[in-house]
This record gives C-alpha cells, sequence and structure tokens, in this order.
C-alpha cells in the first residue's frame, strides 16, 4: 500500500509552499533522504527529502501550486517489489566491470566542478589574422624610447645581427614603431634588391665645413636629376665597366662627308659625322652580337637582340638624355642624319616622349665639341656597351716613315665585362675603326 | 584497454600496485573504510586489510611523518592528504625530514614515498579546499612534483612515483576526478618523470600548462585553429624534475610562449618557466613571456569561475602575444 507524503513544515511560522520543480518521475525509485522535490516558501526554497525508501507511485501536485502545510503531495510505494530494486541494481553494479559501474564519488563529495559553460569571448573574432606582419610601417625609422633606445623584439635583433642590418634604420611596425622580425626580414630584402640598390645603399654621409652654411644653397634632388642619380647608381652598382681606347684616320671619311655635304643639304638635311658612326657601328655589332645583348639576371639568361636600336647622349641644359634611334640597320645614312638632328633638336627643348628615350640595344656619346681627349663613358644599362666619340683634329702621325699631319679621332669603347671579354671589345672596336677609316668600303655594304 | 575516469584510474592504479608489492601501503584521513573523500582509495581497505590501508587521526604531520619512518625502513607508503590546502601542518615533515633525508644520511635512507594531494580549483570549495600549492614543493630542492591531468598520465605516472626512491609530490587535479573519461591500456606501464605531453602541434605560439586547466587550454587551442592560429601545446605533466628542452625547443620554434596554470601568480612555476625562457632563449622571442595564471589573493569563493584561467583570458592572452 503506497504511503502518502505530506508537505512538512519547513521552518517557523510557515503555512503554506509552492512546488517549484519535481526531482523525480512517476515510477522512479527513490531512496531514503533522496531529494524529491523543490519547494518555496517566503522564506527560503528547499529541496525536499524522502521520507521513506521506494517507488513514486503518483505526484499528488503539480509544479506551481501552492499547498498548505501537511497536505499529501506524492505517494510512495514500500512494497517488496520496489524494495528489491536496490538490491538488483547493487548486483548488477557488482557484475559489471569496475570502470562501468556506478560512480558514487559524483553524489558524494561536497565539492564538485562548476558545469556550466563559461562565456567564451575570442578576441580574435572578426577574422583577425596571426602576427600582423610588416605591412607599411608608419615610421621611416625604429621607434625609440626617451633615452634613445631602440624598441625590438629579442628575436629581431638577433636577426638584425645576423644580416648584419642596423636595427636603428628598421622602420618598425609594432606598437610605437617597435622593430618585429617581419620587418627586419623586409628591410634586408630591400636593400639586396637591386631595383632598389639606390634607394637602400649606404648613403654616404654629407657635412657642412663649419662656418660655410651661409655659403651652400640646398635643392631638392627632383625631376630628371634624380631619374639620372638613379640610373648611373645603377650602371656603376651592377655593371662590371671596363675600357678600351683606340684611334681612327678618319681624313678619306672627312673628305666624303664635306663633298656629301651639299646634296644632303639640298635634301633639306645637315649632315653630320654621326650617321656614318652609326653605320660602323650597326656592321661592327653584326660581327659581334655579344656586344649587342643584355642580362636578364632576375631570369639568368642572356639576351641576344637581333634588333639594333642605338641611343644617343645628348647633353641639355636640364641634363643628359639618351634619345634611341631604332632599326639602324634598316635606315640609309641620310634618313639616320635626318632623324638624329630631329631628336637631337627635340631633346634640347625637352619635347621627346618616353618611348623614344627607352629600348636601346647599344648607345653612342658624342662629346667632341666640348674637348677633352677620351672619356669612360657610363653604360647605359642594360645595354652591354657604350661607344665614347671626340674630337676629330689633325695630329702628326707616320705614315710610311714619314711624319704627316692626318684627321684623328680617339674612340673609347666601355663595356660590361660580365658580358663581354676584353679581346672581343678590341676587336669589336677595330671593327668599327676599319669600316670609319675606309668609308667608301663601308658603304658598299650599307643600306 | 578500459575507458575510466582520472580518479579511477588513480584508485585502480593504486590497487594494481598494492598487489605487485607488498611493500607498498596506503595512509590518510578516510582512506580507509570511506574509501577516500572523492574515493581514490575506494575498496582497497576490504581487500588488503586495514594494516596496509590505514584510516589516520585527523594529523598531516602524524601522515607524512609516519610515511617518512615507513619509508626508511623499507616500505613504499602512499600517503593521502585530503586536500592539498591541509598540508601545511605535515609542511615541517615535508620539507625537513622527507626531502632531506638521503642528504642528511649520506643516502644510508631514503624516503620512497608519496604523497597524493587532490589540488586546485574550480569547485566552488573556498579558501581552504581549492589551492594550488605547488610552487611550495618545486621550490624545496629534494622533492619530486608531479602534476597530471589525464587519467593516462595519471597511471603511468602514479606507478613511476610509487617506485621512485625518493618522495614525490603527487598532484591530482580535483576538479577533473571525473571530468572526462578516457581510455587507459590494462597493461602495466611507467611514464617518465620529467617528460613533457605535445598536446598540439603548430607553429605560431606555444602554450605551456598542467593540470587543472588543462580544458580551457585544449578548448582556447581550438578556437585558435578556427582563427588560423596554430598553438604548440604542451603538458608539463611533471614540474620537478620539468621538461625544460621540450619548452626551449618549442619556444624556439614559435618565438612566442604563455604558461598556464590556476596557481597564484608571484613566485609561481609559470614564473620559474618565463624566467628560464628568457634566460636562455632570449634571442628566439617575439614577444615578452605571458603568464595566465590564478591571482595573487586567498582563493576567493565568489569568484570561482573567474579565478581559474578561462578560456577567455587564454585568447587575450594569445592576442597579446600575436600582437606585439
Amino acid at each position: 500500500m503506497p504511503k502518502e507524503v505530506l508537505l512538512p513544515e519547513l521552518a517557523e511560522s510557515v503555512v503554506e509552499g509552492e512546488i517549484l520543480k519535481w526531482l523525480v518521475g512517476e515510477g522512479d525509485v527513490v531512496a531514503k533522504d533522496q531529494p524529491l522535490v523543490e519547494v518555496m516558501t517566503d522564506k527560503v526554497t528547499v529541496e525536499l527529502p524522502s521520507p521513506f525508501a521506494g517507488v513514486l507511485v503518483k505526484k499528488l501536485v503539480n509544479e506551481g501550486d501552492v499547498v498548505p502545510i501537511e497536505t499529501p503531495i506524492a505517494l510512495i510505494d514500500e512494497s517488496a517489489e520496489a524494495a528489491a530494486a536496490p538490491e538488483a541494481a547493487a548486483a548488477a553494479a557488482q557484475a559489471a566491470p569496475p570502470e562501468e559501474a556506478e560512480d558514487r564519488g559524483e553524489r558524494l563529495s561536497l565539492f564538485k566542478p562548476d558545469k556550466t559553460e563559461a562565456e567564451v569571448k575570442n578576441p580574435f573574432a572578426g577574422g583577425a589574422k596571426k602576427p600582423a606582419g610588416p605591412a607599411v610601417a608608419e615610421r621611416p625609422r625604429a621607434g625609440t624610447n626617451k633615452y634613445g633606445r631602440v624598441l625590438a623584439v629579442p628575436a629581431a635583433r638577433q636577426l638584425a645581427r645576423e644580416l648584419g642590418v642596423d636595427i636603428a634604420q628598421v622602420p618598425g611596425s609594432g606598437p610605437n614603431g617597435r622593430v618585429r622580425v617581419e620587418d627586419v626580414r623586409a628591410f634586408a630584402e630591400q636593400q639586396a634588391a637591386p631595383a632598389a640598390a639606390a634607394a637602400g645603399r649606404p648613403t654616404v654621409p654629407y657635412r657642412t665645413p663649419a662656418g660655410y652654411e651661409e655659403l651652400e644653397e640646398r635643392l631638392p634632388l627632383r625631376g630628371l636629376r634624380r631619374v639620372i642619380a638613379q640610373q648611373m647608381t645603377a650602371s656603376h652598382l651592377s655593371a662590371v665597366r671596363t675600357l678600351v681606347v683606340d684611334e681612327a684616320d678618319v681624313t678619306e671619311l672627312v673628305a666624303l662627308r664635306q663633298r656629301l655635304k651639299p646634296r644632303a643639304e639640298a635634301a633639306g638635311v645637315k649632315l653630320s659625322y654621326l650617321p656614318f658612326f652609326f653605320k660602323a657601328t650597326l656592321q661592327a655589332l653584326r660581327k659581334f652580337p655579344m656586344v649587342n645583348s643584355s642580362l636578364d639576371e632576375a631570369a639568368g639568361e642572356i639576351v641576344y637582340k637581333k634588333y639594333y636600336h642605338l641611343g644617343l647622349s645628348v647633353a641639355t641644359d636640364a641634363g643628359l638624355v639618351v634619345p634611341v634611334i631604332r632599326d639602324v640597320d634598316q635606315k640609309t645614312v641620310l634618313e639616320l642624319a635626318a632623324e638624329i638632328n630631329d631628336k637631337v633638336a627635340r631633346a634640347r627643348e625637352g619635347k621627346l616622349s618616353p618611348d623614344e628615350l627607352s629600348g636601346s640595344s647599344f648607345s653612342i656619346t658624342s662629346v667632341g665639341n666640348l674637348g677633352g681627349l677620351f672619356t669612360f663613358p657610363i653604360i647605359n644599362v642594360p645595354d652591354a656597351a657604350i661607344l665614347g666619340v671626340h674630337t676629330i683634329q689633325k695630329r702628326p702621325v707616320v705614315r710610311d716613315d714619314a711624319i704627316v699631319a692626318r684627321e684623328m679621332l680617339y674612340l673609347s669603347l666601355s663595356f660590361d665585362h660580365r658580358l663581354v671579354d676584353g679581346a672581343e671589345a678590341t676587336l669589336f672596336l677595330r671593327e668599327v675603326i676599319e669600316r670609319i677609316e675606309d668609308p667608301y668600303w663601308m658603304l658598299l655594304g650599307a643600306v | 584497454m578500459a575507458t575510466m575516469t582520472l580518479v579511477q584510474a588513480i584508485a585502480r592504479t593504486l590497487d594494481e600496485e598494492m598487489a605487485r608489492d607488498e611493500a607498498v601501503v596506503v595512509l590518510g584521513e578516510d582512506v580507509g573504510k570511506r574509501g577516500g573523500v572523492f574515493l581514490a582509495t575506494e575498496g582497497l581497505q576490504q581487500k588488503y586489510g586495514p594494516d596496509r590501508v590505514i584510516d589516520t587521526p585527523l594529523s598531516e604531520a602524524a601522515i607524512i611523518g609516519a610515511a617518512v619512518g615507513m619509508a626508511a625502513h623499507g616500505l613504499r607508503p602512499v600517503a593521502e592528504i585530503q586536500f592539498a590546502d591541509y598540508v601545511f601542518p605535515g609542511f615541517d615533515q615535508l620539507v625537513s625530514q622527507a626531502a632531506k633525508l638521503r642528504y642528511r644520511s649520506g643516502a644510508q635512507f631514503t624516503a620512497p614515498m608519496v604523497v597524493r594531494m587532490p589540488s586546485g580549483g574550480g569547485v566552488k570549495g573556498g579558501h581552504h579546499h581549492s589551492q594550488s600549492p605547488e610552487a611550495h614543493f618545486v621550490h624545496t630542492a629534494g622533492l619530486k612534483v608531479v602534476a597530471v591531468s589525464t587519467a593516462y598520465d595519471a597511471k603511468g605516472l602514479l606507478k613511476t612515483a610509487i617506485r621512485d626512491d625518493d618522495p614525490v609530490v603527487f598532484l591530482e587535479p580535483k576538479r577533473l576526478y571525473r571530468a572526462v573519461k578516457e581510455e587507459v591500456p590494462e597493461e602495466d606501464y611507467t611514464l617518465p618523470l620529467g617528460q613533457a605531453a605535445t598536446r598540439r602541434q603548430g607553429g605560431d605560439l606555444t602554450i605551456v600548462y598542467y593540470g587543472t586547466v588543462a580544458p580551457e587550454v585544449l578548448q582556447a587551442a581550438d578556437e585558435l585553429e578556427k582563427v588560423s592560429v596554430h598553438p604548440e601545446v604542451l603538458d608539463l605533466r611533471s614540474l620537478m624534475p620539468w621538461d625544460k628542452e621540450a619548452v626551449l625547443e618549442a619556444v624556439s620554434k614559435t618565438g612566442r610562449v604563455m604558461i598556464v596554470s590556476d596557481a597564484p601568480r608571484h613566485a609561481s612555476f609559470a614564473s620559474e618557466v618565463a624566467a628560464t625562457v628568457a634566460e636562455e632563449v632570449l634571442d628566439q622571442l617575439e614577444a615578452p613571456p605571458v603568464r595566465v595564471t590564478g591571482f595573487d589573493t586567498p582563493y576567493p569563493y565568489a569568484q570561482d569561475k573567474l579565478y581559474v584561467p578561462t578560456v577567455t583570458r587564454i585568447l587575450g592572452a594569445a592576442k597579446k602575444l600575436l600582437d606585439y
């Protein structure tokens, strides 16, 4: 016969309680003192322990009900059948392997883990990624503390030592300009890159002599001057510049040009020596393709060019420019003369377009009208060489054991020894000279 | 293989070692008849009798002192301190006697004993049932200190501790006693002291931890993976000796390190790891070592959830390391 469970007097002067929550279900086996139900009074919330062991047959009140004390709230059956249940459970526990037996410890322990899930706030939410990376450093140099000591992580300092980088020069991308490992690596790569050689190479410090500050004027390095500076530095740092000088007896060429001048003039063209030098050079380049080549360092390849675009160095008021005469092998002496005149004139007016100033495969610089015995020209990289032609003047030379006056010319060939060997360069220059010394022979093969 | 909780692995291991070696005895408060408050010694007294599983008075000085005497005379006692917080009355016996015996006697005597103690917070235990006192022990030369976080490690390292000829303090994270079940091999196996376990492999930062904080660390590692940050995660398992080589190797690989534990920060074992890293591999560091620890207050009952490092705090430290 099931017994009634009455709502007890939960505390002094409490007359009723609200049934908050049933902790067992109908049909469940309950132990003596096992919590049955949560009850709230105006003073406290308590778990009501079962007054006896058995099976909970029926709940007599529902959650939310407010009931007076001494009210029956459940029926529990203490019969043999129900009482046998715990024994059966104990037997089952014994039969089962220990690890699967009920772990009483969970219930017994006073101190239990808090199993409620803590809220996780992930500061990386929103796709934030790992090391922010050097990206764009906001400062031109490393950040420092108030004593001027550089802010840098230890690994960045170590890497800087290994790479021979001055850590103070490295733009820091971290907080307060702190230098990180990526910054040092980026800085070292920038320094090493040939294209950035001019920008990243160690600079020569400039100091004004004391007392002469007023006698100096400073202008920003801008425009053509800056381009020239960069191009010259690139040439100086990249090419292995080597020089060969020779002389030519151009008495015949002087006579020929004198004879052809009126005819050119009749065609509206002022005839200089340059178109003849162009033709002689073209014919020599055909015999020595190495001199008309370039080095593609990134690809590790030598580029042989089957076209002949000759640059011509022109001094202008703004600075040096090098207009390019394209496809010299397809033009006559007269056509070359006209094009050279046109480009030199427009170079001095600053009216050449960018594509007229690029793409040379070889260059010629003529400094004859300014004086100087001969020069050591800077190669217009990535060309392999440049030919310097100088003043034509009568000099005493030995012909048939007699000293005679001849129209003489010095020629200097500046070449990149990485591509062209010395013997090759000397023989190339001889080929040019043979042609300008015997221009009639040269014209035999001219276009 | 059987699946079991950490505390079941402890109970199983004690049973196996007592069966293997008659010299192994267990003593402590309530370890016999009741089987220990966490049931880590349940059933042992029925099986091995009250002479080998001894219920002691409430005196930690007596428990540890008796263990030292037993150990010096050929037994291998495994003493249980009911909560690590209770060890202090027995601290003198541990520091002045157990730790010194080998040295004071010129190795005529050693103290092959284990002092097991449930350690750490996260169980709403308040000031006296939540502390992580490992710093006291690692600071005492002559003691070895183990701090496990898994059932598998508990078995392998408890066996090693019992068979060791010197005193071993064996810290058990009470919060993890029944947190997870895992496969533990049936056969007899041991794990060496001083060998860390790599829980995750990654190249972006290193997380070093031990004991109670394991679930938070591993959850944080999973959160990091979700945002493509790959942590190298090391569970030290043993604090004295500790796997310095593994930590320095991992830090050399990642350049960034945090140490996570629920002990107070000041002069903590986490501090020891951080100092060692700074001293030995400074050149490899891309950020200062970061400690994620408990706080320098008595363990607060009301802030139980905040005291043990949370996943959020670990992630915050990861962000600090990566953004430095």
